[in-house]
């Protein structure tokens, strides 16, 4: 298996503040890749980073074999085309409904028609177990649970070959949780997606997260196999499994 | 990994009344389009009809959700489909798009494009912001009362934060816009006032429109268009942050933090502001009059003495502290109604600087009529 993510040396500097000192990391294909750490220590920063949303101070971050810094443009092409996010708050288009903001993407890209790409909307809301009597409701008038899935349809919607995923199952009951573990896993399982995920959740650490890293003040405490980074010999991270178990 | 642009190629074989059909390439959301037109121009005239699909490089689910919708029609009008050398890979998605894909007859038209029923909830919506403005007037009176006989606080720091960013940072728009409607009337009056020889009354009809009219009515609707948008704005954003539900919860009053100290601050400085607008606009007019109909300063000045009174005066003035009160209400009236997303934040934010400027030039309409019965 090749890297499809790597990141090298990476340093980030937001106004005054250090957020990121030295990162080096590497995720394969068809992985399922978890990033943990403290609150501020820079997770979502990182996953900002790799989208090409902000730039870093120093270093390289490679994606499908594209340099974020020197390939600005292609990178951009990738980020469009082949990479799928899940944003921590849904980041649904409020004046749009669920199917409309699920086919945003298909709409804008493709020359396809209207009947199919509802279609294809429709479809890909089922697979993130998304009721269907709900798909004419608007984002306000959604639960959080609901909000997590409609977003999951949207980023899946372009069959992308990398998603990225913050704090899926935040705010989710631990059986909407497990599902939507069952959910990522089985796409993975099918499609061969990459997955990203920063998450809190040790349940999804457990049940199918392949490798992690784990960032403390902007650095990379442990990183490598789940029962790997398990066995490191850190304060934070011995409490941080002992507490949610 | 390269980064490469799918390609997709159909072929085509006829035999007899069989038809043999070649995937090639990646069947991907990017290429759907080829496969749908493909099929759309086909002539039906086959009973039978085999996919191959040995050499399709990639199929993704929204491939395998095309490859089965075109296989489903075929299967529709009777004719025999087979499909050959599929990958197991690509067989599992075909499975899981079996499975998941669903009925679609969502899409109907609603009811709600009928024109009645939009007259209807435009007229219940009209009903309903009433009663509420009428509740949240309600509220503001009760909130002040409680505010003067001190059961709550009151906001020195909020009310002295609105007076900088309403009243002081207005100072310079304001003062331009006196000072171009001191020239406008200048102009304007000069030339027509030079043609009876009345060189002298310039002065009473830039100092009575400008002190009476222009400086209240151009002030408050620049404070009304300035700040009442900027109040809606941040009361709306404040109702989508549920910042105004944690408020309620903690048990400060949102009017009485975020509405009183406003109101006191216009009340103090639209007046302030309308008496600078006064000075420049009467000043810049009277100024230029010098040039365009060669009147001397100390002339023109007594003859202000003369024409502009101190109940005109004051009028300008007490328009203010009257504007002051709907630009508030109104402004605020609308960031509380904000609600759900920041489409209505918008929405609102044009509602609430239309509907002020309307009231302010409405009453303004009205309050001349007053003053010409009451003979002021």
């Amino acid at each position: 298996m090749s890297p499809i993510i790597e990141v090298k040396n990476l340093n980030t500097v937001l106004g005054e503040k250090k957020i990121h000192e030295n990162l080096n990391f590497f995720i394969n294909a068809g992985e399922i890749f978890a990033i943990i750490g403290g609150s501020g220590s820079g997770k979502t920063v990182l996953l900002r980073e790799l989208l090409g949303l902000i730039n870093p101070y120093s270093g390289t971050i490679n994606i499908l074999g594209v340099d974020a810094y020197n390939q600005k443009r292609r990178f951009k092409n990738i980020i469009e085309k082949d990479i799928g996010v899940l944003f921590q708050s849904g980041g649904l288009i409020s004046s749009l409904n669920v199917i409309q903001n699920v086919v945003m993407p298909i709409k804008e890209k493709t020359s396809l028609k209207k009947d199919v790409i509802n279609e294809l909307g429709l479809l890909k809301l089922k697979m993130a177990n998304f009721p269907l009597d709900s798909i004419f409701l608007y984002p306000s008038e959604l639960s959080g649970g609901m909000v997590k899935r409609a977003a999951l349809a949207r980023s899946l919607i372009m069959d992308p070959k990398i998603l990225f995923l913050d704090e899926p199952t935040s705010g989710l009951d631990p059986v909407s949780a497990t599902l939507f573990n069952d959910t990522i896993k089985k796409l993975r399982d099918l499609l061969n997606i990459t997955i990203v995920m920063i998450t809190h959740d040790l349940s999804t650490i457990n049940s199918i997260v392949d490798r992690m890293i784990v960032l403390l003040k902007g650095k990379i405490i442990a990183q490598g196999r789940v029962d790997d980074v398990k066995k490191t010999d850190h304060p934070w991270i011995k409490q941080y499994f002992q507490i949610n178990n | 990994m390269k980064n490469y642009t799918p390609n997709l190629n159909i072929d085509i074989t006829f035999r007899e009344s069989r038809c043999e059909i070649n995937l090639k390439g990646n069947l991907v959301i990017e290429t759907l389009h080829k496969l749908f037109d493909f099929f759309h121009n086909l002539k039906f005239s086959f009973s039978e009809v085999s996919f191959d699909c040995s050499n399709l490089i990639n199929l993704d689910i929204s491939g395998g959700f095309a490859l089965k919708k075109i296989l489903s029609e075929f299967k529709e009008k009777g004719i025999i489909v087979n499909v050959k050398n599929l990958d197991p890979k690509f067989m599992r998605i075909m499975d899981m798009v079996e499975t998941t894909s669903c009925e679609t007859d969502f899409f109907k038209k609603n009811v709600e494009n009928n024109i009645l029923y939009k007259i209807g909830l435009f007229v219940f919506k009209l009903k309903d912001d009433v009663i509420d403005f009428l509740s949240f007037l309600g509220e503001i009176v009760v909130t002040f009362f409680y505010v003067i006989i001190g059961k709550y606080r009151f906001r020195m720091n909020e009310i002295f934060y609105e007076l900088e960013n309403s009243g002081v940072y207005a100072i310079p728009i304001v003062s331009l816009v006196g000072l171009l409607s001191g020239v406008v009337l200048s102009y304007q009056g000069a030339a027509q006032l030079e043609k009876f020889g009345a060189n002298i009354f310039i002065v009473d009809l830039i100092s009575l429109s400008i002190a009476r009219e222009m400086a209240p009515l151009l002030t408050s609707i620049m404070v009304a268009g300035r700040s009442g948008s900027a109040y809606t704005a941040r009361i709306g954003s404040m109702m989508l942050n549920q910042e105004i539900d944690s408020l309620r919860i903690i048990g400060i009053s949102p009017t009485e933090l975020l509405v009183i100290p406003k109101l006191i601050a216009m009340l103090i400085s639209l007046p302030l502001l309308i008496f600078i607008a006064d000075v420049v606009g009467i000043g810049s007019g009277i100024y230029l009059s010098h040039f365009l109909l060669n009147l001397d300063f100390t002339t023109m000045l007594i003859r202000l003495k003369t024409s502009l009174s101190l109940t005109s005066f004051l009028i300008g003035i007490l328009k203010g502290f009257i504007f002051a009160i709907p630009i508030v209400l109104i402004s605020c009236y609308r960031g509380f109604s904000v609600r759900y997303n920041s489409d209505e934040l918008g929405i609102k934010t044009t509602m609430s600087v239309v509907n002020t400027i309307f009231v302010v030039i409405v009453i303004d309409a009205i309050l001349s009529i007053v003053f010409q019965k009451l003979g002021l």
